[in-house]
């Protein structure tokens, strides 16, 4: 109040940038607090992670981490994996997901409203809850520790996100210009395609990088269905290692960070249309 | 019934009309039957059978199962646990993201680069996040202990994932981190959404920035708030990853949840009955939430 009366030294608008910063700064902090101690301890000697005292930032940084992890657990197999996983369930739920999507975009037929609240209801319902269930179907078609598997059901847990995503999208692309494509001689399914695809690029981009790190980042599928060794993702990898008797923390952060790595610029790319779609599905 | 004259005829119309339509949903339809809908049905059936050790149903019809799980001495306990980390997290998830999204709402330097770093815990992957936090809470040569003792805030290291109560509290913490972003974000695009004539006809009529924000935005909000807190809370039951990678429900099961407890019951203890019990509880409990949020997102269509 006083201050307000002050002139020139403190605006009303520069206590409210101070309140703004006050409140944001620590949230901010503790939101990239794990990423701050994940890179400072990679860059660290075993002796300096594990003789007391503990540092913040390291004293002699080193990138032996970044060298020794590949041979201390098979990173490069994880990663191979993990990228697997993602492109699969990337193209097998794309080719679910667009027909789908087109045709609740593009037509009113009976039984639709059902399909769609289908589709709402079922995004409830993650791995962990059906996963016993999952688990007698996978053991009875013979498909246990297998990465076709872990496919197979990623694709099939982001479906339903995914279509009511691109549906989104094909909704703002006005029906003439297929159409239009369609007097010219085209199927309808070749004015899909060579039309409304072309078109929706950043819809379908959007959907992919988020079915990429859903593949990349799923936990519980891969941990119940995959055993071997050299068929482990990332997640469990890194999983497998914190549960050793001895942590070697410091090559796990180097690994941790280089797995972060990846996601973190994949989402930076599309973080806007990713967030906005999520948004939308989660309002409608 | 249905056989009403012209209903064939108008069968086969709709069938002409939207045949495309039909065909290009075959192949996801397919997709859900196989890999979601029969799981489903078949827990439910298995539930309610004797299991033998390798998970096979063996005779249909007892509730066994559930009687078992009844009589689990845990499950008081889990129950608890399990309401307290999904309404917990929930509840300090919107104290935290409300006022958040209102700060994001108002322009200030530096604000994109703000949001992209707010939301760098909902980007990461679940398991690399749970296991950060697991190092920052290690006991010995953990971050935060260190930087608490610097401060002075503690005099003496805690030993956090190895006590109940910082246990339960650590969980929640990290569940807390890795979804408030997300939620803030949600908030903020309702704030966004509300038509900015509303507080033009406030402003004319002399209202505070309190009165303003309590008669226009609390009211506008108040959808997008219960939905999104709906989903919020249907994500924290089904949470699993953060729990078993961080604390796996020790020590003594006093941080475990119902999604924590079935899989261990499973796999573990190879109590495969009382697991496929529980699987179906919160397949229920997930279902009443979904019917409750599907209701309330067609509420929010029709106004």
């Amino acid at each position: 109040m006083i201050a307000k009366e002050t002139p020139g030294m403190l605006t009303p608008r520069m206590i409210k940038l101070v309140g703004i910063f006050g409140l944001l700064i620590p949230v901010l902090l503790i939101s990239i607090f794990p990423l701050i101690v994940m890179i400072s301890t990679s860059f660290k000697t075993s002796q300096e992670v594990y003789i007391p005292p503990p540092t913040f930032m390291p004293r002699a940084p080193t990138i032996q981490n970044y060298l020794d992890i590949w041979r201390v657990v098979p990173l490069g197999t994880y990663f191979w994996n993990s990228l697997l996983i993602g492109l699969g369930s990337t193209v097998a739920s794309l080719v679910l997901a667009i027909p789908a999507a087109y045709a609740l975009a593009r037509y009113r037929f009976v039984g639709k409203s059902v399909y769609v609240l289908f589709l709402l209801g079922i995004q409830m319902f993650p791995p962990i809850v059906l996963i016993l269930g999952l688990f007698r179907l996978i053991a009875s078609l013979n498909m246990l520790d297998s990465l076709v598997t872990i496919v197979v059901l990623n694709a099939i847990f982001s479906l339903s996100f995914n279509t009511w995503m691109l549906m989104g999208y094909f909704m703002t692309i006005p029906p003439e210009i297929e159409e239009a494509a369609m007097m010219d001689g085209n199927s309808r399914v070749g004015a899909m395609v060579r039309m409304v695809m072309p078109l929706s690029w950043p819809g379908l981009v959007a959907v992919a990088i988020f079915s990429f790190m859903n593949g990349w980042n799923e936990f519980t599928l891969p941990l119940t269905f995959l055993q071997s060794q050299d068929k482990l993702p990332l997640t469990i990898g890194l999983f497998k290692f914190v549960t050793r008797f001895k942590v070697e923390w410091h090559q796990l952060m180097a690994a941790s960070f280089l797995a972060t790595l990846v996601v973190v610029v994949l989402f930076m790319l599309v973080q806007d249309q990713l967030t906005r779609g999520m948004v939308a599905v989660s309002e409608k | 019934m249905l056989a009403r004259p012209g209903f064939l005829h108008r069968l086969r119309e709709e069938w002409a009309e939207n045949q495309l339509a039909y065909w290009l949903l075959v192949p996801s339809i397919l997709g859900f039957a196989i890999f979601l809908v029969f799981p489903i049905a078949n827990m439910i059936v298995t539930a309610f059978s004797d299991v033998d050790i390798m998970a096979h149903p063996t005779h249909f019809g007892t509730f066994q199962n559930f009687i078992d799980l009844a009589h689990d001495e845990r499950m008081p306990m889990i129950i608890r646990q399990t309401c307290l980390y999904a309404f917990g997290t929930v509840l300090i998830e919107v104290i935290i993201a409300f006022p958040l999204a209102l700060i994001l709402n108002t322009h200030f330097p530096g604000r994109s680069l703000a949001k992209a770093l707010l939301l760098i815990p909902w980007a990461m992957p679940y398991a690399v996040s749970a296991i950060t936090w697991k190092w920052i809470f290690h006991g010995q040569m953990g971050s935060l202990n260190y930087l608490l003792s610097e401060v002075g805030i503690i005099k003496d290291y805690v030993v956090w994932l190895g006590n109940p109560g910082t246990a339960f509290a650590a969980a929640m913490f990290v569940e807390v981190w890795s979804s408030v972003a997300f939620m803030a974000i949600t908030f903020l695009a309702g704030l966004q959404g509300i038509p900015p004539h509303i507080y033009d006809a406030a402003k004319m009529d002399g209202a505070g920035a309190w009165q303003e924000f309590r008669d226009m935005t609390v009211p506008q909000m108040r959808n997008v708030f219960m939905i999104v807190t709906l989903l919020s809370i249907i994500w924290a039951f089904r949470s699993f990853a953060v729990i078993w990678i961080l604390t796996k429900g020790d020590p003594i099961f006093r941080t475990d949840i119902a999604a924590t407890y079935l899989y261990k019951l499973a796999f573990e203890f190879r109590h495969f009955g009382q697991g496929f019990a529980l699987s179906v509880c919160l397949f229920v409990v997930l279902t009443l939430f979904s019917v409750i949020y599907t209701r309330l997102l067609g509420a929010q269509e029709g106004a």
